[in-house]
């Protein structure tokens, strides 16, 4: 897994210094591209729920009234 | 690395690109003061985070894709005619350059490579291992700016789903597509239309200004912005302080956006057997630095000045003006002679304010912080008037590319703000708004965003005071 054995040698010879180069790029690309796909899905969602429970919870005349009367600063 | 001279200048051009990803990263400190400003107390915490997480989807996505776009599509609309797909060997997300990396190439009986590809792909390699980084991580804040822009037109209603998809569209697709475009030294439109928008009127600010207008027309205003009789509140920002503080950090911003979107130094002479090292933009002809400082102060005055004078002397107009005064000149402000860049600065701020206000009466759009006009609209006339004052100028120094026009501008302004901008927005927010999920509901919107998470802090904090009252009642300290 070791790109890098020692930094002896050739140093004009050395490219890629990450760990595994050439084995895993495109797979850590699509796990990437997967995380964030689903980082929206799973925020759109909990958005969507939090909406839902702050109005259930929260939705009655006096808290409205508290909202409007809190002034525009 | 095998010579002085080339290490100094690889050295040096990687320094300069990354010490202006630190001064522009002051531009999102800006946008986030002057939302705020503009933000009403209840949705402070909302709007806040709404600007920030633009910060990590936008990075991730242009490392997963945008970068390629911005050196795969230069053909633009061709592509599909037979030009085709430039080959990007340092941008696709799995290149070995887009990790950490020396510049060596291993000798052909290690990297199984035949000697003349090894050779070929060392001597690009030397540069690219020092650049890409520092390249990727500049147009990454313009990326951000793009999308930022937005962000400040859509507060206090937009879902946040909502926002940091279109932020992503902005920021990794739009806007890179336009400087594959016309941001490139080898992009369609400046060899065909002779397009040049040296700091980004267009291929920034026009084309966000026009996202915005897109999600904005679809969004609806705020309550309370327009009268039963159709006419508008002027809601103005509640801070001076956060407006100022805010907008002088975008300047500050500005100014490494500006540095960045020069190549620092290049030999810019075409025959072999003369060299002349010089800064250039980003098609590659000579600029300044020197030059473009003084530009860029000029057209910060015109704007400031314009701006205080339009809205009479109020704050985040007088301010605004700045901002739109050196949107208004950067498409030609490499080349623009000083009191040149004065005047079109401030010729496109008065336009922005004047358009602001009529789009917002006409149409009834509700701008929360006239991101359309200083961004859309000063980018806008930025683009078309420099076809006028720079007209006949090469836009490129190589052969065959077209001479800078006014129609190559217009029909490139165009491009940048409805084409690019509008359009894709509005299919996006027209997608979203008829799944019910462009706009919060509208009791949270009269609550607050933030009602919900003050009220749970309030409750706790109520839990604490009782167990601390019965702590104190138990050791008898409440007799």
């Amino acid at each position: 897994m070791a790109t890098i054995e020692s930094w002896g040698g050739n140093i004009a010879e050395i490219g890629p210094i990450y760990p595994s180069f050439g084995l895993m790029e495109v797979l850590l690309w699509l796990v990437g591209l997967a995380l964030w796909i689903l980082w929206h899905i799973w925020q759109g969602r909990n958005e969507s729920r939090e909406y839902a429970r702050e109005i259930e919870e929260y939705g009655e005349a006096g808290n409205y009234r508290k909202a409007l009367a809190s002034g525009d600063d | 690395m095998d010579s002085d001279i080339g290490a100094l200048t690889a050295i040096f051009t990687e320094f300069y690109y990354w010490i202006t990803v630190v001064i522009m990263f002051l531009i999102h400190i800006g946008f986030c003061m002057y939302e705020v400003s503009a933000s009403r107390h209840k949705n402070h915490l909302h709007t806040l985070l709404k600007n920030t997480m633009l910060i990590p989807l936008v990075t991730i996505t242009f490392f997963f894709f945008g970068w390629w776009i911005y050196f795969a599509l230069p053909n633009g609309p061709w592509i599909f005619q037979g030009q085709g797909l430039i080959d990007a060997p340092y941008a696709v997300p799995w290149a070995e350059l887009m990790g950490p990396h020396l510049g060596g190439t291993p000798p052909a009986d290690i990297s199984g490579l035949d000697p003349d590809a090894a050779g070929a792909l060392a001597a690009d390699n030397v540069l690219w291992s020092r650049l890409n980084g520092v390249f990727w991580a500049a147009f990454l804040l313009f990326s951000w700016t793009a999308a930022s822009i937005v962000s400040g037109a859509v507060i206090e209603r937009v879902r946040s789903f909502a926002f940091w998809l279109l932020a992503v569209l902005v920021g990794s697709v739009t806007w890179i597509i336009d400087a594959a475009w016309g941001w490139h030294f080898d992009g369609w439109m400046v060899k065909l239309l002779g397009y040049h928008d040296a700091y980004a009127s267009g291929v920034i600010h026009a084309i966000a200004g026009g996202s915005a207008l897109g999600y904005l027309v679809l969004l609806g205003p705020r309550i309370g912005k327009f009268r039963p009789d159709g006419t508008a509140r002027d809601l103005r920002p509640h801070n001076p302080w956060l407006v100022t503080i805010g907008l002088f950090l975008i300047y500050t911003g500005f100014w490494g956006f500006y540095a960045a979107c020069n190549v620092p130094i290049i030999d810019v002479d075409l025959a072999d057997d003369r060299l002349f090292l010089s800064a250039t933009n980003i098609y590659l002809g000579p600029t300044t630095l020197s030059a473009i400082t003084v530009n860029f102060l000029m057209s910060l005055s015109a704007g400031l000045l314009v701006g205080y004078a339009v809205s009479k002397g109020e704050g985040f107009w007088t301010y605004s003006g700045g901002l739109a005064g050196i949107i208004a000149s950067s498409a030609g402000n490499d080349l623009y002679h000083p009191i040149q860049a004065l005047l079109v600065a401030g010729a496109g701020t008065w336009f922005m304010y004047r358009v602001h206000y009529w789009v917002e009466r006409r149409f009834k759009v509700d701008d929360a912080v006239g991101a359309v006009a200083v961004h859309g609209y000063a980018g806008f006339f930025g683009v078309v008037i420099a076809g006028f004052v720079l007209w006949g100028y090469p836009s490129s120094p190589f052969d065959g590319y077209a001479s800078i026009t006014p129609w190559g501008q217009f029909i490139g302004a165009i491009i940048m703000f409805w084409v690019l901008g509008f359009i894709p927005a509005y299919i996006l927010g027209l997608i979203l708004k008829s799944a019910g999920i462009l706009r919060i509901p509208r009791e949270i919107e009269l609550l607050g965003l933030d009602f919900g998470s003050a009220a749970d802090a309030a409750k706790i904090a109520q839990e604490v005071r009782g167990a601390e009252e019965e702590e104190a009642r138990t050791a008898g300290l409440l007799a």
